[in-house]
């Protein structure tokens, strides 16, 4: 069975690269991947052509685990502050996470931010003051109301089955435009609610996994790539891999062509490098104070841990990186405490995704970077407690920035009080559909056969929004 | 809309005349049905672009009628009933049509007016793309004639005149007559520390041991062979290396993974069952029927009950999303995990792809799937559904020796009593010291004789297993499925009767269970529909369909499962996938003649590995040969034998061996974690530790964090089963080689397992003979001696202790030798 059938012509040999590997700029190469008995593959990260000309060329996610409240976010609903302790008049859903009381008015205002005049809450003033590039998506659903699920569902688009993470597939799609990084790096993930599977490559080839620096349980700031610490000092380790190479290459000769061990030949001078060069790119210290400061970045700074992330994460796009993920981790799940945990959780997200958005504007890098905001769903108009609402898939709002879409732009709706996605609904699977487009890939053209039939990121749904196109 | 659509709308609608229209007439539908069906509704249901999805055309009134893969989309008269009409209306969840937005509300109004008054449709003739009925045969003669289902019968070994290579068995024959049909010729035989080298591997995941190589170049007799691998076949290590690549298929792990990672604490019992089958040699009919049907069969012991109740756990093992919250779903999504793993496992058929439609590529109908999947629905895997879920337990000390149940009676008993004693010392009055005392010894006198028994006890010990559902088991008592139109089970289609897939078992067959009427079948909105009460669930009957030697694909597919792992490579090279898509077998003769043999053999595992390792194909080098290479790159005519790099596993527990700190301990578990615990949650924390020194298949297996030194080195994932892992070369390897403190502190033990006396020739000697089972070369020994020499001095000012910087320095030179292709590679 064929366990690597892209169809995309590559741009760069597998010889180019160990030779860009070996003269350019030699950072951590974690996926320069020669796949045994494909003598003649590329490699597998090489750039490939996307199926039409792009918007964008990277994306960077923000992730806020746990469910931010869109009506207490981006979703302002007038009627719901008129309604507050009534029952909510509509149907609740058939199958919900738990047991909901009346409806619970917003704690915070919302104001008009920019040009554009988008209702922002209070939650957010920092990001407000860049409204004109955001594209809010008022009407995203999914399907399932669990966190595990959710998170599932919205990295990979299955919440039942184990599939590609959409970072793979894009990394799969479009090779990186750096040999000598991941295609696909994830900061401080959670390891919690689906963990590895969220940014796994699944049946598509080890390549495209993402590459975790660190992971949510230590501070960012603490952050590595396994095994990247050198066991021993430069000029000793330099010896063993001269013995090494020198007995590696007495076997290869010994053996005949095998491009395997030719390939293992590589990985441990590509090891070598890495291991010297990688911190660098994750450095951040080498950074002005002035755009430290910007982020947020500081010893006991609330905004420390995700400032920190949000540069990093500028630092990876700038190397050419095709997609990063950040994670605000499992914070946002506010079943009650609402007005506290919210507040606390906007504080350490705001300052640094507003940095973000204008550091990347200033370097003439958002044109072409999408910039992705959000959960893993909403929460409920109507009230757990008197502080807390539910996990809510029938709606939440995500934004869009940069990359090809309409800044100061609102997409779609909710009902009244903002429990179902009623107006132009966007399915996890649409924005998917459309992320990929704007990279510049069909959402049903870009398959990997597995186990029988060709599979998608999209299934066999998903619907591209086109109207959010600049 | 395409211009031609937009254009039969207009034309349509140009048409239509200007006069008042009735839902009757024809003017109505001219004028308001058929423009819309035209412009909403053919492009995905019959229309120019040749698209019918869902089975469903909209071109003519007998079309509507016939209906979909949902049933009739209309009932003439009664919108209410009418699927069509629902779909548009946008209430049913799982129904909404057309999917890109819904009908105005004129459009809607218009349409059920229409059904109400009939749905006639006037211009029978003008209707598009009249397609075939689907009233043929249930699967063509390309499917039926499709290999993978025709009966195994035993091909005769073909006549190899003057052969040009040694023939050992008719394995032997079957190759060469293909590698003579395309005028190649095999590699010449390997020698023998090539040969022990690579079936101890193959055999044990280990390597030789410098004497055990010795013994094997010492030996002359003429079976010197055959008693190496009977030695291997019988020793421990088998069972450990030939268990772990089953456990690849039955996606073996200590954790649910998915959304909510909890621990599976005796998952571990599982995987020591698959170990203890496979060293006793247990036939695969049997391995086959207990793992799915243990509970089920009758059993002579206690242990054996045990043992086939513990063999289940193969259906409990699949990861499962245990918060979900449509409970209906989720019993069916379970269900379903586990058909698709029996069929990849078992059958080489990935039946999971017809759980929404007939299967694209095999002739795997819909209505198979679930006559299947009703199975699995009727049987108990779980404890509950509740939030957050747990699979089931069974406690098989139901049947433990009469004393271990007297103990437990008695221990019951003391129990009570010692809470009676208490407290009576409680109501006395604390000025009746004397009572109280002798309250007090009494307690304790008790409490210490529970104590007692209780060590002396063995603990209670569930296993993961299923039993046969009931109603009061989250609704699992034995019932027929109704196919599931779009794998949604809001919209039920037709019943599907107890019968196995039709393209094997036959189109004719009588249900594998007595089934009865079931008077509380009818259709409910959102709920599961079952059809017939079935007498059991059906699982024994489909673990005694499969077991049997005439069906065509057990024997085939476990027969090339272990050619794989001999090999590299299936003479099937997709194992878990014998359909059309898979691959087709390189040497179909020889795979069933194998199969044939292995049936005949009584289906015993050890009785086939030492067919194939006695075979002179399996006895080749992997010399080079660049004629061959060129009409044959890829090997698929076996004219050489196939270099490999050693699995996660072998690489970590050779780095033990070799080190001298392999810890053999068989068997129990080394999770930290209690039984349904979480072991990585939202914070990231684990307690999962792999620092133990035993053998690798030993370690826990936790999805959604898979040991790092595995993921690396290309371990299954193990969400899913899969019967073929992938052999990457990543510098994530190489890093793990150099830098991991696991690595250097092998190396480190290596080292100092090196004879103490003697010069540094003879430890660079013994060393290769442990690492790589062979004499090193002078220049090799030669280069050690003055790497270490070397690398002492460049630490001379880093470590005064001259003793310890020549450790430090042997050190690492052996690590070197473990990170060498030589090492992590088998030719």
């Amino acid at each position: 069975m064929p366990t690597f059938c892209n169809t995309f012509t590559p741009a760069l040999s597998r010889r180019d690269v160990l030779r860009l590997s070996a003269n350019g700029f030699g950072l951590l190469a974690l996926a320069d991947v020669l796949r045994a008995n494909e003598a003649k593959a590329p490699s597998a990260l090489a750039v490939k052509r996307p199926h039409f000309e792009p918007r964008a060329k990277r994306v960077i996610f923000l992730f806020m685990h746990g469910g931010p409240s869109q009506v207490d976010t981006f979703d302002p609903k007038p009627m719901l502050k008129r309604h507050h302790g009534q029952p909510y008049p509509g149907q609740k859903p058939r199958v919900q996470f738990a047991a909901t009381g009346n409806l619970l008015q917003s704690p915070w205002e919302f104001r008009p931010g920019g040009q554009s005049g988008i209702q922002v809450s209070d939650l957010f003033p920092e990001v407000r003051k860049r409204a004109d590039d955001l594209c809010v998506i008022r009407s995203v659903h999914a399907d399932n109301s669990a966190h595990g699920g959710a998170l599932l569902q919205l990295h990979t688009g299955s919440d039942t089955f184990v599939r590609p993470s959409i970072g793979s597939w894009v990394t799969y799609g479009l090779g990186s435009e750096n040999q000598n990084l991941p295609g696909f790096i994830t900061l401080c993930p959670t390891l919690g609610h689906g963990g590895l599977q969220n940014w796994s490559s699944a049946f598509l080839p080890a390549a495209y996994q993402g590459t975790p620096i660190g992971h949510s349980g230590i501070p960012a700031k603490q952050a590595t790539v396994k095994d990247i610490t050198p066991a021993a000092a430069p000029d000793l380790q330099r010896m063993q891999l001269d013995l090494l190479k020198q007995m590696n290459g007495a076997h290869l000769a010994q053996s005949g062509p095998d491009a395997a061990l030719e390939g293992r030949i590589g990985s441990f001078e590509l090891a070598f490098r890495m291991q010297a060069e990688a911190p660098a790119v994750t450095d951040i210290s080498k950074e002005p104070l002035k755009t430290r400061e910007m982020y947020g970045i500081g010893d006991g700074r609330p905004t420390d841990n995700f400032g920190r992330q949000c540069l990093t994460a500028r630092r990876l796009a700038e190397a050419g990186v095709r997609f990063i993920q950040c994670t605000h981790s499992y914070k946002w799940d506010q079943h009650g405490n609402l007005k506290k945990d919210h507040t606390k959780n906007a504080l350490e997200v705001d300052q640094p995704i507003a940095a973000l958005l204008a550091d990347l504007k200033q370097r003439d890098l958002l044109k072409d970077t999408l910039v992705w905001w959000g959960g893993e769903f909403g929460r409920t108009p109507a009230a757990q407690g008197g502080d807390g609402r539910d996990h809510n898939p029938h709606a939440f709002s995500m934004w869009l920035a940069g990359g090809g879409v309409n800044g100061g732009t609102v997409h779609g709706a909710t009902d009244d009080f903002g429990y179902y996605a009623v107006d132009k609904k966007v399915h996890m699977h649409d924005l998917h559909a459309t992320i990929l487009h704007l990279l510049g890939l069909d959402h049903e053209k870009l398959t990997f056969r597995h186990a029988g039939r060709d599979f998608r990121l999209t299934d066999v749904k998903g619907t591209v929004v086109r109207e959010i196109f600049e | 809309m395409t211009a031609l659509l937009r254009r039969a709308a207009l034309f349509a609608a140009l048409l239509a005349p200007p006069t008042r229209a009735s839902a009757g007439d024809d003017e109505f539908f001219e004028k308001k049905i058929r423009p819309l069906l035209a412009e909403k509704c053919l492009k995905c249901h019959g229309g120019p672009d040749g698209k019918v999805k869902g089975g469903l055309k909209l071109t003519s009134r007998a079309a509507l009628l016939e209906g979909g893969d949902s049933g009739p989309s209309v009932v003439p008269g009664t919108p209410e009933k009418s699927l069509l009409v629902t779909a548009v209306k946008y209430t049913d969840d799982g129904l909404k049509m057309p999917p890109k937005g819904k009908l105005s509300d004129a459009e809607i109004a218009d349409l059920t007016k229409w059904v109400k008054a009939g749905a006639s449709w006037p211009k029978e003739t003008a209707q598009a793309n009249p397609g075939p009925k689907a009233d043929g045969p249930l699967f063509t003669p390309e499917q039926k004639a499709f290999w993978a289902f025709q009966t195994v019968r035993e091909p005769k070994a073909p006549e190899i005149r003057n052969p040009r290579a040694v023939i050992r068995n008719d394995i032997d024959r079957f190759v060469l007559a293909r590698l003579n049909d395309n005028g190649l010729s095999p590699a010449a035989p390997a020698d023998r520390r090539t040969l022990i080298r690579r079936v101890t591997f193959d055999l044990t995941g280990l390597p030789p041991a410098p004497e055990e190589v010795t013994a094997f170049l010492n030996d002359t007799s003429a079976n010197a062979w055959e008693k190496v691998i009977d030695r291997l076949l019988a020793s421990p290590a088998y069972g450990e290396r030939w268990a772990r690549h089953w456990l690849d298929v039955a996606r073996y792990a200590d954790s649910n993974g998915l959304d909510e990672n909890t621990a599976f604490g005796n998952a571990w019992r599982y995987r020591d069952y698959v170990i203890k089958s496979f060293n006793d040699d247990k036939p695969y009919d049997r391995f086959l029927r207990e793992q799915l049907a243990g509970d089920l069969l009758p059993a002579d012991s206690d242990d054996a009950r045990r043992e086939q109740l513990t063999a289940t756990g193969f259906l409990s093992l699949g990861p499962k999303v245990l918060a979900e919250p449509d409970k209906q779903k989720m019993l069916l999504d379970i269900a379903d995990e586990q058909l698709d793993t029996v069929g990849k496992a078992f059958m080489g058929l990935t039946l999971g792809c017809a759980r929404c439609h007939d299967h694209k590529f095999d002739p795997i109908p819909t209505r198979d799937y679930y006559s299947l999947l009703a199975v699995f629905t009727s049987t108990r895997t779980m404890q509950n559904l509740n939030t957050v879920a747990r699979a089931f337990e069974r406690d098989p000390s139901g049947s433990e020796r009469p004393e271990v149940k007297a103990d437990r009676a008695k221990l019951d008993q003391l129990k009570k009593e010692l809470k009676k004693v208490e407290q009576e010392f409680s109501k006395t009055p604390e000025a009746d010291k004397e009572k109280r005392r002798e309250l007090h010894l009494k307690a304790e006198e008790k409490r210490a004789a529970i104590k007692k028994l209780e060590a002396a006890l063995p603990a209670p010990s569930a296993v993961l297993a299923v039993e046969e559902g009931t109603a009061g088991a989250y609704g699992t008592q034995g019932r027929n499925l109704y196919v599931q139109v779009r794998g949604n089970y809001s919209t039920p289609g037709v019943e599907a009767p107890a019968v196995f897939p039709r393209i094997i078992a036959g189109e004719d067959q009588k249900p594998f269970v007595p089934v009865g009427p079931n008077p509380s079948d009818k259709l409910e909105a959102n709920k599961i529909r079952y059809g017939a009460l079935r007498e059991r669930s059906g699982r024994l009957e489909l673990a005694n369909w499969l077991a049997d030697p005439a069906h065509p694909l057990t024997a085939r597919v476990f027969v090339n499962r272990v050619w794989q792992h001999h090999f590299g490579e299936g003479i099937v090279r997709s194992p878990d996938n014998f359909g059309r898509l898979g691959e087709r077998p390189t040497h179909p003769d020889l795979l069933d003649w194998l199969a044939v043999q292995f049936t005949r053999n009584g289906w015993s595992p050890k009785k086939l590995h030492k067919l194939i390792l006695l075979s002179a194909t399996y006895q080749m080098s992997t010399a080079h040969d660049p004629k061959a290479a060129l009409a044959d790159p890829d090997n698929r005519l076996l004219w050489r034998f196939n270099r490999r790099r050693l699995e996660a596993e072998a690489v970590r527990d050779s780095m033990l061996a070799v080190a001298g700190t392999l810890d053999r301990t068989a068997g129990g578990s080394l999770l930290n974690n209690g039984n349904f615990e979480y072991v990585t949650n939202d914070q990231s924390n684990t307690r999962t530790r792999y620092d133990s020194l035993r053998r690798s298949v030993y370690l826990p297996v936790i999805r959604n964090n898979v040991f790092d030194f595995f993921q690396a080195f290309d371990f299954v994932e193990p969400h899913v089963g899969n019967g073929k892992r992938a052999s990457t070369v990543i510098a994530s390897q190489a890093l793990y080689l150099m830098n991991n403190p696991f690595v250097t502190a092998q190396a480190k033990a290596f080292a100092g397992s090196l004879p103490k006396g003697g010069s540094d020739e003879t430890r660079a000697k013994s060393a290769y003979l442990r690492a790589f089972a062979r004499e090193a070369t002078a220049d090799e020994l030669s280069r050690a001696v003055s790497f270490v020499r070397k690398y002492d001095a460049a630490l001379a000012d880093k470590e005064p202790d001259a003793a310890a910087r020549r450790a430090r320095a042997w050190a690492a030179w052996c690590q070197v030798l473990f990170a060498s292709s030589e090492f992590v590679y088998v030719n």
